[in-house]
């Protein structure tokens, strides 16, 4: 009963996620993730995917010439941006201004917030980066992906699952603190596979789907990838640092622990990643970037 | 102190941790930062180089464009050019925007040279309306169609008919005129051409016509000049040499002659009268008609008249008849020193001339070698509406009875026709005249002269003639004039009286009249008696000039041709000469 009920629910959110304004973003998104995954692409073919959606390009400029980047020169074109901040700077803006569509609008409810939920998953990507750069010495392009996309499943189900999702919200708010209990409880599934199913419909690469899927239990597969262990230690270490919303229960350490020994990362690191990731959040706060309607 | 020594050494060893791990984040997203810029370096060419292949397939689109340009300009020009019409654009400053083929070539200028310009930088007047057509038509936008007009060409004024449009953008704004002329000048020349043309023929048809009225006439008038020279002369020979009517009867004589020649001019007109033809000298025969008593008479009139010749010594012969020429030359240079009553100057000029091209006035020509017979004078000239009839019969300028019949020019315009050959003049009132003559060279030469004979030459020694002729008076001279030349004459009225006589009495020669009324006529009156006298010998006397039918008799035997009226002479000669052959063969 409890699987198909789960199948029905996940099925129809899934059909009006397509339907949606949602899927709006899967060109680009899917776009840029591919530009990331595969290294015979080109500059070109990036610029020529952000130039297609004007609006994307207007923000991503606006944002290109602010001081977070540190650019030199004016920069007016997409190629300048390239240029002058920098191939993978201007992915990771792509990619970032592309999601934050998605979380805008919605609503406020029981101490939730798209834009509280934005801020985290701005927090979560560039933490994910921050542990592939400088503790695996990997660029870190996917994992500020994985980390920007890993709570879509909860847009979806406010946008799609309103009614559901306020049980959600108000069971959550009420008892455990823990959101993924509360799905389950009510529609059979929770976020993480939401966020999943739609990546898979979008055709994201399956090491992205699985992070999604697994960012809450990264031990659950038979071997733990780089991508899966990062988001979820980012999306851990990010709550416990109150950066942005939270949708689970700082409990469970002993998973992230055990999580960190196999990635081999010192908890001492994640002190100095994350104050690292409070100083650019709190510059992207005054520069606006989580203000309503950005 | 111990704790605290812990304490210190753990902090110590946290502060170390925290370091070490400082260091390996740094030095990890240094390395990253190196890759990155390696990367940003190469992605910069490869954008840029993006932007290259861009500027190539821009530039690329642009010639693209520029050569579809360049073909539909092309294919423009071709359409223009392949017009038989003159086309022109020009922008509202008035210069050359585009033209066409025929309108540089009509200009003789370059295309290049012309665009860009204004017909003053051209040096160039364009048109009589042509500014001010063209200043109307951008003012108002509407076209002005089918402008006649005059352009000043290359090869001179040239009559158009001309179109002006405006010239709009797709926009309909004006941006110019355009122009579409149309040389009519052929076209005008032609329709003149074809006028003249028009009155040659009906100048030639109304000639025909009084060439057949005079050739009538003429043929009486010989019939009746026969005995009258016939019998001055036999008069002539049987007066005793102090006889005081020798003067008076030479007189009638000389006047019956003058008359007959007046008759031949006649016949002449009526195309019947063309002689036999021989290689003539036409140099010989301006030199003598200049050394003639008739000139030297026409001198003594006009003393304030000199005389200039230029005649190429290398001139060509020409086959005709010398008496038809000598009237020409005489009747032309007549009319010359007669347009000159106050003095002037009479130049005879010949020369060869090679014709392959129609000659003013004339419609086609006969390719070929031609000698130009041209007599100029200084006199008072031709008024233009008199030059086309200027050759008509009786017509003249001339007070009347004090020279000419009103034939002189008619008979000249004959002769040169009955030669193939063509005349034309150029003449301005009071600026004098010039006619030229061109006649078909022959490279024969000349036949020489025959001398005069004397009477003995052509004397008979008592043959027998038969004269066959309708006319009483005809007979009667005929018979007397045989008879004084030793001949035994006998004679018939008729053709079938001729075969009768001839079947009963073998006659040595006939002399027979080619024309009698009712019954047989001379061709057939000797084929009967072919018939019976085969070879049978005979001489032709005809008022006419030699006919089909004279070829006709001739072919079935007889012989010489005699044109009447005849003299002693030429009669006597003609029969000796037959009856000469007879002995021969």
């Amino acid at each position: 009963m409890a699987t198909l009920c789960k199948g029905e629910v996940l099925e129809r959110l899934l059909d009006r996620v397509d339907r949606s304004e949602l899927s709006s973003i899967k060109t680009i998104v899917a776009g840029i993730i591919q530009v990331i995954n595969d290294p015979s692409s080109t500059a070109k073919q990036l610029r020529d995917l952000i130039e297609n959606d004007p609006g994307l390009s207007v923000r991503i400029l606006r944002r290109a010439n602010s001081a977070y980047y540190g650019a030199r020169a004016r920069i007016s074109e997409i190629q300048q941006a390239i240029v002058w901040i920098g191939f993978s700077a201007v992915k990771e803006l792509a990619l970032s201004q592309k999601v934050c569509e998605i979380f805008r609008g919605g609503r406020s409810l029981n101490g939730y917030s798209p834009l509280e939920l934005w801020k985290h998953s701005i927090a979560v990507a560039h933490c994910a980066k921050l542990i592939y750069r400088r503790e695996f010495c990997l660029s870190g392009e996917d994992a500020y992906a994985a980390g920007l996309l890993h709570d879509m499943g909860i847009i979806a189900e406010d946008q799609h699952l309103s009614e559901e999702f306020e049980s959600v919200l108000a069971i959550w708010d009420a008892g455990t603190r823990d959101l993924r209990k509360a799905e389950t409880q009510v529609m059979g599934f929770d976020h993480a596979a939401a966020g999943a199913e739609i990546g898979r419909r979008w055709l994201f690469p399956d090491t992205l789907c699985a992070a999604i899927e697994r960012h809450h239990e990264p031990r659950r597969a038979e071997t733990l990838s780089a991508l899966t262990g990062a988001v979820a230690v980012a999306d851990f270490f990010c709550q416990k640092a109150e950066l942005g919303f939270g949708d689970a229960s700082t409990g469970d350490a002993a998973t992230i622990t055990a999580c960190m020994t196999d990635l081999g990362i010192k908890p001492k690191a994640m002190d100095l990643l994350i104050e690292d990731v409070r100083e650019d959040l709190d510059r992207m706060q005054e520069e606006g970037w989580f203000d309503d309607g950005s | 102190m111990a704790p605290d020594k812990d304490q210190i050494i753990s902090e110590l060893r946290d502060r170390i941790e925290s370091l070490e791990i400082r260091l390996r984040h740094l030095t990890n997203d240094h390395r990253l930062m190196q890759d990155e810029h390696q990367t940003a370096v190469s992605k910069y060419l490869e954008v840029f180089g993006a932007m290259e292949r861009l500027v190539a397939e821009r530039t690329e689109a642009l010639a693209r464009s520029q050569q579809f340009l360049e073909q539909k300009s092309q294919e423009l020009q071709m359409m223009l050019d392949s017009s038989p019409a003159m086309i022109f654009y020009k922008d509202t400053a008035g210069r050359y925007v585009r033209v066409n083929k025929l309108f540089a070539e009509t200009l003789d200028l370059k295309i290049t040279s012309i665009i860009g310009r204004r017909d003053s930088e051209l040096g160039w007047g364009m048109t009589e309306h042509g500014a001010e057509d063209e200043r109307r038509v951008m003012e108002t936008g509407s076209p002005i169609l089918k402008r006649s007009d005059r352009m000043l060409a290359s090869k001179g004024t040239l009559d158009i008919t001309i179109d002006r449009f405006p010239y709009r953008d797709i926009h309909g704004a004006i941006l110019g005129v355009m122009g579409f002329a149309v040389d009519v000048t052929e076209a005008a020349r032609a329709a003149e051409e074809r006028r003249i043309l028009e009155d040659q023929l009906h100048r030639a048809q109304k000639m025909e016509s009084l060439g057949v009225l005079a050739g009538g006439v003429a043929h009486d008038l010989n019939n009746r000049f026969t005995p009258l020279i016939g019998y001055a002369e036999l008069v002539l020979l049987q007066l005793p040499p102090g006889s005081p009517l020798r003067a008076s009867i030479d007189k009638i004589r000389r006047s019956a002659e003058d008359a007959a020649e007046i008759v031949q001019d006649l016949l002449t007109l009526a195309r019947r009268g063309v002689p036999k033809k021989e290689p003539l000298s036409i140099n010989k025969i301006i030199a003598e008609y200049l050394e003639s008593p008739d000139f030297s008479a026409l001198r003594e009139l006009y003393p304030g008249v000199t005389v200039e010749t230029a005649l190429d010594p290398n001139l060509l012969s020409v086959c005709g008849s010398k008496s038809h020429l000598s009237k020409t030359i005489m009747n032309l240079a007549r009319n010359a020193v007669e347009a000159m009553p106050h003095g002037g100057t009479l130049k005879i000029s010949t020369r060869n001339r090679y014709l392959d091209t129609p000659i003013p006035g004339c419609d086609s020509i006969r390719e070929g070698d031609y000698v130009v017979i041209t007599v100029a004078d200084t006199g008072v000239g031709i008024a233009r509406e008199d030059r086309k009839r200027i050759f008509e019969p009786f017509f003249t300028k001339k007070a009347m009875g004090r020279s000419g019949s009103g034939l002189g020019m008619a008979v000249v315009w004959g002769a040169v026709r009955d030669h193939d050959g063509y005349i034309d003049l150029d003449s301005e009132p009071g600026a004098g005249a010039e006619f030229r003559v061109y006649l078909p060279a022959t490279r024969q030469p000349e036949a020489p002269p025959p001398g005069r004979a004397p009477l003995t030459e052509y004397e008979g020694s008592g043959q027998s003639v038969l004269v066959v002729d309708d006319a009483e008076p005809q007979r009667e001279v005929a018979s007397q004039i045989l008879e004084r030349l030793g001949y035994k004459v006998a004679a018939v009225s008729s053709g079938e009286e001729a075969v009768d006589f001839v079947r009963k009495h073998a006659v040595d020669a006939l002399l027979l009249d080619m024309i009698m009324e009712g019954g047989m006529d001379g061709c057939e009156t000797y084929r009967r008696i072919a018939e019976f006298r085969p070879g049978q010998r005979a001489v032709i006397v005809s008022g006419y000039a030699e006919t089909d039918r004279v070829r006709e008799a001739q072919r079935l035997g007889a012989g010489a041709y005699v044109k009447k009226p005849y003299t002693m002479e030429n009669l006597g000669l003609a029969l000796k000469a037959e009856l000469a052959k007879v002995t021969t063969s």
